[in-house]
């Protein structure tokens, strides 16, 4: 079953097939909001709110992108959205002259895989800008082409492109140094 | 400076995202030293978390179908006409924009109709009024000068020619 007929069939109130799209979706989604996050509650959140708004607008899905991207890029709008309030919150503590020790949704990213003493995945990604990690992990992980990157981003595909090349130096950087240090 | 980072630098202070995007594709995407300061796939994936590690996506699913439950019948999960209810309301401000805009146009032109120019008013009404020409040079020469008034009218009109 393709995107068009399990959105036509979602739209005629099929039961089961939204859970459909979610069972294909969900892990793409999740993957994406904690890479850009590095914060796992917050992702599921955001993944949560995007699903939500995918449900209640999916007769604005036409067809001319996959469903998989149309998804992610509600997802990758939420995190931004999260990480503006954040970064609006941190700087409101700043002024009254706090500071920020935790509270929920601000702890940093938990580590992926284990603790160990080597720098982290989730580390790596902190070089990174937002639209970079994205860029990044829908290359690596959904192997998405530059235009498609483009459609997600809300951007060029030339823009896409640069801005993929500059995270994929910036990771092979921060490999080297890691390699150089060990 | 090496040239990897020649390169790096050229594509940085580059001003279009085309012309940067041209460069990679043209010589980064060839060139074997530019492409190997760059994470491979694989180096990227071992770079980002994937799918597996990234959450629950069970208790995902249930967070969501527990609110789609909550929000709304399953019924309206056929948000075509709510998708479309948008347009109409965009189409509905937009003409009533134009109309309150040609309305406005409308009074405007009327009310500068209504209302004489002074200049004429002053003519016609002040019988102290009037027009003055001192001089009209055409090449720093004094010019010809003619001027009519139309008898059922308060246009004047002044016909310069050069004299001979």
């Amino acid at each position: 079953m393709d995107d068009s007929e399990i959105v036509a069939a979602c739209l005629r109130g099929e039961k089961g097939a939204f859970r459909r799209i979610m069972d294909a979706h969900a892990g793409s989604a999740l993957a994406l909001a904690f890479n850009v996050l590095r914060n796992r509650q917050d992702a599921e959140d955001v993944c949560q709110e995007a699903f939500v708004q995918a449900y209640r607008h999916l007769g604005r899905f036409d067809g001319r992108a996959k469903l998989r991207t149309w998804l992610l890029t509600i997802v990758y709008r939420r995190s931004l959205d999260v990480l503006k309030r954040k970064r609006r919150f941190r700087l409101a503590v700043r002024l009254a002259g706090r500071e920020v020790i935790g509270g929920p949704g601000l702890e940093e990213a938990d580590p992926v895989a284990g603790s160990d003493a080597r720098i982290l995945p989730s580390r790596w990604l902190e070089v990174l800008t937002p639209r970079e990690r994205t860029a990044l992990c829908l290359w690596a992980d959904e192997g998405l082409t530059a235009a498609e990157i483009a459609g997600v981003l809300g951007c060029a595909a030339a823009t896409a492109r640069v801005t993929l090349f500059n995270a994929r130096r910036k990771i092979k950087a921060l490999m080297e140094n890691a390699h150089a240090a060990h | 400076m090496r040239h990897t980072d020649r390169i790096a630098v050229f594509i940085r202070i580059l001003p279009f995202a085309r012309w940067k995007s041209a460069l990679i594709r043209r010589h980064v995407g060839r060139c074997p030293e530019c492409g190997g300061r760059l994470a491979t796939i694989e180096e990227a994936r071992r770079a980002i978390v994937h799918a597996d590690g990234a959450g629950d996506s069970e208790r995902l699913r249930s967070r969501v179908e527990a609110s789609i439950v909550a929000d709304a019948a399953p019924a309206a999960c056929a948000t075509g006409p709510a998708a479309k209810a948008a347009p109409a309301w965009r189409w509905a401000a937009a003409t009533a924009g134009i109309f309150a805009a040609a309305v406005a146009v409308a009074a405007l032109v009327f009310f500068l109709e209504m209302t004489p120019p002074a200049t004429v008013s002053r003519m016609g009404g002040d019988e102290s009024a009037q027009f003055r020409l001192y001089y009209v040079k055409i090449g720093d020469e004094p010019a010809q000068t003619f001027v009519f008034k139309p008898h059922d009218s308060d246009v004047i009109i002044v016909w310069a020619g050069k004299t001979h």
